[in-house]
């Protein structure tokens, strides 16, 4: 068989415009990761079983080791390397909540993690704990029993709701 | 008071982790890096007759193919007398798995192009799957040296165990049984490696001792360790998964030095999974004894663990279960006899819940004795626990163990004795209790040194061979330094697992870190503090005895006006070539006689943690499944340095040990072929599966650790495991020989109970 | 990094265009990815160009004609936000409890109607899979679930067809010889090595579902290791109506996830019918379930496990979709 041939891709991700050139067979992952140099998205397993490739696509979660970058042509992804506003360089609110509440312990997990409360919580932004615990069912984490990583959701939403004040 | 120790600060690590910024090794690339791939048995016992790697060779893009005719020879064991496994297989596979040879190309994808293109041609061999087939007469021998497949046998006899039955009024037998768990850490393994041509090696892979990696590697390349550069880089957990040497370092490195370019490998997560390490199976019989009053009086175990192909730990994996029951109870009698059998199955190492079966079934055992002499499960343990200043049966001291305080914390907060057979049917409550050791005798690497320098502003720069898998190690030492030096913690830079720079360190397994690491800081921090003090006398004009550091400055006790900022004190120090480094090394107080088989006495470890737990479940009698109602978890971890930290550490332990330990996790085969490799298929807990955990610290400041602390979080993954399996057995009226309690097997249990009862109705 | 091996994608702007292309020698179709793109990269699949359907197939849930017609490109996420009545809740239902959200984002109706049978000796890496002889699925002539076995026993555990089967759905597909509409049921053969009754070059355009008498109910359960991510080890959709006299009038018992598709149990319905869902009722129905069950070795939990809870998630189904007849009758009297 003939090598296939390349495809321009049109991207844009984190709110920066990119064409770029590749094979049809290439993942989202592997775009983000070799060509963008994004590494925050990881992966865990490639098989769609750990969550720690998850981005946002048009700001739902999704695993991007088993997304054709071909299939998100115009579509807009959100790595964790966009979240925070780059201008000043302070953390989003939802990753600040991660630090404060001790919700990351080896860290390979966070990034799918916070995006996919991040998704969550604009769609519900005060979810209960159940909630919390069933957004978060594809994101495994093997450190902290989740106890902290829900405690972090919730801070985040109290954050964002302006309950509480960020020290 | 202090004003770092005991606090919960937010570690400044997870600042880079929350934005992706945290480089892992798969993140990290070179210029000018090549990708490798490795040629894996897929066959679990077989000679190889012929590698022959010519077309791979031949294929464009490869730039190197290695197999054993490159490789040293130098044989892997973490002790000399079990060194059993080279890093590329030489004339014989043991396990699906095992490294032939490996290729290094422009692409990861050329690379496992070429590794499709090596043929092999194999032999093979009759392979033997389970511990006590491999026992057993007519079993094929792996390795030529081992007898009946017998890789490590543990004894120990403490008292006369044979005599002390007829002295007990209740003595029982049990059987039970444990399938392997697996680490299934996030982050797949992966190693960078660059050889230049000055002939260092710089490398990065995660791991839990960059100074073990880094000797182990030097000995496999046969180079001095100095030129043997392990960096520090983020690592996605370890477990105990990376605690050892792979041949991942050394084929990656061996790669670099025949091409003289950057070679990253990264595993897949089936690689991770059957070629790194994975958990013991075990097969575990007990024989317990009591007197009248519930006393344990004598105690003789059997265990048989699956170790794989190959020795790894073993000596350390066979020991530490029957280390941490004897460090947990008093007994006077007892004898163990653990042996570590050879399979034909990936290698096995130490594990953060390691030995399911053997703790489950001395809880077992108590909860059984504490029914037929009419106490009920606390009454029994409480009765039996050690506690500061006992000794172990094998002749440790104990310098502090606050067993008591944290059963009654657990079995109060849970009213436990209100709920002990009194809760509605299919409900059940149980406890479980354990001590885990904070570090045992590692030779010359047992100890940890650090280095505190000042920057000429005052800054201050932190140097520790400490390594953090994700626990929270380095924060741990920051805090340590901060509260030591009256700095703030800001004004710390730490450099850490880098071994060109960073002095000797044990290693983040055995629970040792806070206690050995964050003593050696502490006292480098004092030294500093004092140079620091000799210097501003001076200035001041003041004794340094009577001198204060605080707010930046150095002051006069008592007399805060007579004061010189921290910068002024280190730049005078400087003009009189007095460059303040301070200096600390640490060592624990263990017995450097003892050993693991030949002498398996004297002082273990300087610390014992303690951990208690008591969990509450509902088990739905039609599926077999386990409703986790609570748990609440009690620890003894000395000193709390971050206390947030620790209930971290807590609430992981809860997930692994116990609620996956005991209610999903367990590797598949078929003949010898790992079933379940991945996140979908072996299970471990998700959010919505997770029950509330309710923590308490209980702090026993111990007399040797930094500000008293001991160990963090270890006790709790394996006293929780411990607490859902009695659980269980309260709910469904039986225990379970069988770990893990699968659905399927809860069911199989209730039903085969209901059988017996209709039969004797 | 795992990776997909060389291959053509296309994406047709139209559906006439993908079924062309579809015709090409090699072709596959792709929907949401989300179980194709492992597929791939274990090389079980070696398609020479990939079809991507989703500007071929239509997106949403389309009210019109009475019934609602579910478009294939239509993903798990937003089916499962679908506020359905009770007669057809187990839509959602079955929806909800695919994978985790990250992957119902992507997966599509249409996916989950056309999802490949699954083998734990089957699902594997190449590199897992060169140690023994391949199996029939992979195009050999063992079967390693069933040594001796004379066809391929891999499962089908599909969430959405059983609940589309039990509401009585039918399925529009379009190939190269036009349109045409069959039962959800019938568009599966029952076997493991080639689940799908569909001919070369067809697609699913959308799951129809008609509807319901507003004094029924269906309900989807699914028993699996954790509550998250996992494949059924059983399920069961059941559909009730309740009858003027408060019985039960009609039923439809389906079963996931024990055989190599989806399983309607007649002697189920029987039982059901004309009962008032008492548990005498039900256990019959379970035992029912339990002989039409025929799992294997070859995923989560023994078979004899799985032939056990198959039975229970009929129960509770069952249970749970007659509380929505009835609740649905009491709030439309």
């Amino acid at each position: 068989m003939s090598t296939p041939r390349k495809i321009v891709l049109a991207l844009t991700v984190n709110g920066q415009d990119h064409d770029l050139l590749v094979e049809p067979r290439r993942t989202l992952l592997e775009v983000l990761r070799e060509e963008l140099g994004l590494t925050g998205a990881k992966e865990g397993c490639g098989t769609g079983g750990c969550g720690t490739c998850t981005v946002l696509i048009d700001g739902r979660p999704a695993r991007a080791c088993l997304t054709l970058a071909a299939d998100v042509q115009g579509a807009s992804v959100l790595t964790i390397e966009g979240l925070a506003d780059a201008l000043d360089g302070d953390l989003h609110p939802i990753q600040r909540a991660f630090v404060d509440a001790h919700g990351i312990q080896c860290g390979f997990c966070t990034p799918g993690m916070i995006l996919t409360a991040k998704a969550l919580l604009d769609e519900n932004p005060s979810p209960d704990e159940a909630e919390i615990r069933q957004a978060l069912s594809g994101q495994v984490c093997r450190c902290t029993g989740y106890a902290k990583i829900v405690d972090s959701v919730q801070l985040a939403a109290r954050r964002l709701a302006g309950e509480e004040e960020t020290p | 008071m202090s004003v770092y120790v005991g606090k919960s600060v937010p570690r400044r690590d997870t600042r880079l982790k929350a934005t992706g910024e945290a480089r892992y090794t798969a993140d990290l690339a070179l210029p000018f890096m090549l990708h490798a791939a490795v040629l894996r048995s897929p066959y679990p016992h077989a000679r190889l007759l012929r590698v022959d790697t010519s077309r791979a060779e031949a294929l464009p893009g490869v730039r190197a193919v290695i197999t054993a005719r490159d490789a040293s020879g130098v044989k892997w064991g973490v002790f000399r007398y079990t060194r059993d496994q080279e890093f590329l297989a030489r004339d014989r596979v043991r396990y699906i798995g095992e490294e032939i040879a490996a290729v290094a190309a422009d692409t990861e994808e050329i690379a496992q192009e070429a590794v499709a293109l090596i043929a092999v041609e194999y032999e093979r061999l009759p392979a033997v799957f389970d511990p006590l087939d491999a026992i057993a007469d007519g079993a094929p021998r792996i390795h030529d040296h081992a007898e009946r497949n017998i890789n490590i046998h543990v004894p120990i006899h403490v008292g006369d165990v044979d005599a002390a039955w007829d002295a007990c009024d209740h003595v029982h037998t049990e059987m039970t049984r444990s399938e392997e768990e697996s680490y299934f850490m996030t982050e797949p393994y992966a190693v960078l490696a660059h050889c230049d041509r000055q002939g260092t090696v710089e490398v990065w892979m995660p791991n839990a001792s960059p100074h073990t990696k880094a000797k182990g590697l030097a000995n496999a390349l046969e180079l001095p360790v100095s030129k043997v550069h392990v960096r520090h880089v983020a690592i996605g957990g370890a477990f105990g998964g990376r605690s050892d040497m792979f041949p991942g370092e050394y084929i990656t490195a061996l790669l670099s030095r025949k091409t003289r370019r950057p070679v990253r490998l990264v595993y897949t997560r089936e690689e991770n999974s059957i070629a790194v390490r994975q958990g013991h199976s075990m097969v575990v019989e007990s024989r317990f004894g009591f007197k009248k009053d519930g006393t344990l009086h004598a105690v003789d175990v059997t265990c048989h663990m699956d170790g794989g192909a190959y020795s790894s730990t073993g000596p350390i994996a066979t020991s530490v279960p029957f280390l941490c029951f004897e460090q947990t109870y008093r007994v006077a009698n007892v004898r163990y006899n653990g042996y570590r059998v050879y399979t034909n199955k990936p290698i096995r190492g130490m594990i953060r819940t390691h030995g399911r079966a053997w703790a489950c079934n001395v809880d077992m055992q108590l909860d059984l004795a504490a029914e037929a002499l009419g106490l009920d499960p606390i009454e029994i343990r409480l009765k039996n626990a050690l506690k500061t200043g006992d000794h172990t049966p094998t002749q440790s001291h104990i310098p502090s163990m606050a067993s008591h305080e944290t059963i009654r914390a657990v079995a109060e907060a849970s009213r436990f004795r209100e709920k002990w057979k009194r809760l509605p049917p299919w409900h059940g409550i149980g406890i479980g209790c354990v001590s885990v050791m904070s570090g045992f005798p590692m030779g010359i690497r047992g100890g940890s040194a650090a280095m505190v320098k000042f920057d000429e502003d005052g800054g201050v720069h932190l140097i520790s061979g400490v390594v953090d898998n994700g626990q929270g190690n380095e924060g741990v030492v920051l805090q340590i330094a901060a509260e030591a030096l009256g700095v703030p913690i800001d004004q710390i830079q730490l450099t850490a697992s880098a071994t060109e720079i960073t002095p000797i360190d044990q290693g983040a397994y055995s629970q040792a870190t806070t206690l050995v690491s964050g003593n050696a800081v502490r006292l480098a921090c004092e030294d500093a503090r004092r140079q620091l003090f000799e210097v501003a006398a001076d200035v001041l004009e003041a004794s340094a005895e009577d001198l204060e550091l605080a707010d930046g400055k150095v002051f006069v006790k008592g007399s805060p006006a007579r004061a010189v900022p921290l910068a002024k004190v280190v730049r005078s120090g400087l003009l009189k070539g007095k460059s303040v480094i301070g200096h600390g090394s640490f060592g624990p107080n263990v017995d450097q006689r003892r050993e693991w088989i030949q002498n398996p006495k004297g002082q273990l470890s300087a610390a014992f943690s303690y951990g208690s737990a008591v969990v509450e479940v509902r088990v739905d009698p039609e599926t077999g499944f386990v409703d986790v109602l609570d748990v609440w978890a009690s620890h003894d971890c000395g000193k709390a340095i971050n206390p947030k930290e620790v209930e971290g550490q807590m609430d992981g332990g809860v997930a692994m040990g116990g609620h996956g330990g005991i209610l999903l996790e367990a590797l598949r085969w078929h003949e010898g072929a790992n079933l379940n490799t991945n996140f979908l298929d072996y299970k471990i807990p998700l959010a919505p599966d997770m029950p509330p955990i309710h923590n308490f610290i209980v702090e026993a400041d111990d007399p040797v650790g930094p500000f008293g602390a001991k160990e963090g979080g270890l006790s709790i993954s394996m006293c929780t495991a411990q607490a859902y399996a009695n659980a269980i057995a309260h709910a469904i009226g039986t225990h379970i020989r069988e770990f893990p309690h699968t659905p399927d097997r809860v069911l199989d249990t209730i039903e085969a109970r209901e059988g017996t009862e209709d039969e004797a109705s | 990094m795992l990776r997909l091996p060389p291959t053509r994608w296309t994406r047709p702007p139209s559906l006439d265009a993908a079924v062309a292309a579809l015709g090409e020698p090699g072709a596959r179709a792709l929907a949401g990815g989300t179980d194709l793109v492992v597929a791939l990269k274990n090389r079980t699949g070696r398609p020479q160009c990939l079809v991507s359907l989703a500007d071929a197939c239509p997106a949403g849930i389309d009210t019109g004609g009475g019934g609602w017609a579910i478009g294939a490109a239509t993903t798990l996420w937003d089916l499962e936000r679908w506020t359905a009545p009770p007669s057809v809740a187990a839509i959602p239902e079955a929806a909800r409890s695919v994978a985790a959200p990250p992957i119902r984002s992507r997966a599509t109706v249409g996916g989950n109607l056309c999802l490949d049978t699954r083998c734990v000796f089957y699902n594997q890496s190449a590199f897992w899979r060169s140690g023994r002889p391949p199996c029939r699925k992979a195009g050999g002539e063992v079967c390693h679930a069933v040594p001796g076995g004379d066809r391929c026993h891999a499962v089908f555990s599909a969430d959405l067809p059983p609940a589309l089967a039990a509401v009585g759905a039918r399925v529009r597909v379009a190939g190269p010889d036009g349109e045409r509409r069959k039962d959800v049921a019938d568009l599966y053969t029952g076997q493991g090595l080639a689940p799908l009754a569909l001919a070369a070059a067809e697609v699913v355009l959308s799951a129809d579902v008609p509807a319901l008498s507003g004094r029924s109910g269906s309900a989807f359960e699914k028993i699996r290791a954790r509550r998250g991510l996992d494949f059924a080890a059983a399920s069961a959709a059941v559909w009730v109506e309740a009858g003027d006299d408060g019985a039960c009038r009609s039923a439809r018992v389906v079963l996931g996830a024990v055989d190599s598709g989806p399983v309607r149990v007649a002697r189920a319905e029987e039982a059901l019918q004309g009962s008032l869902l008492e548990p005498e009722a039900l256990e019959t129905a379970a035992d029912a379930a339990r002989r039409a069950a025929r799992p294997v070795k070859n995923a989560d939990f023994t078979p004899a496990y799985r032939r056990k809870v198959v039975g229970v998630a009929v129960k509770r189904a069952a249970s749970r979709a007659w509380q929505r007849a009835v609740g649905a009758r009491e709030a439309s009297s």
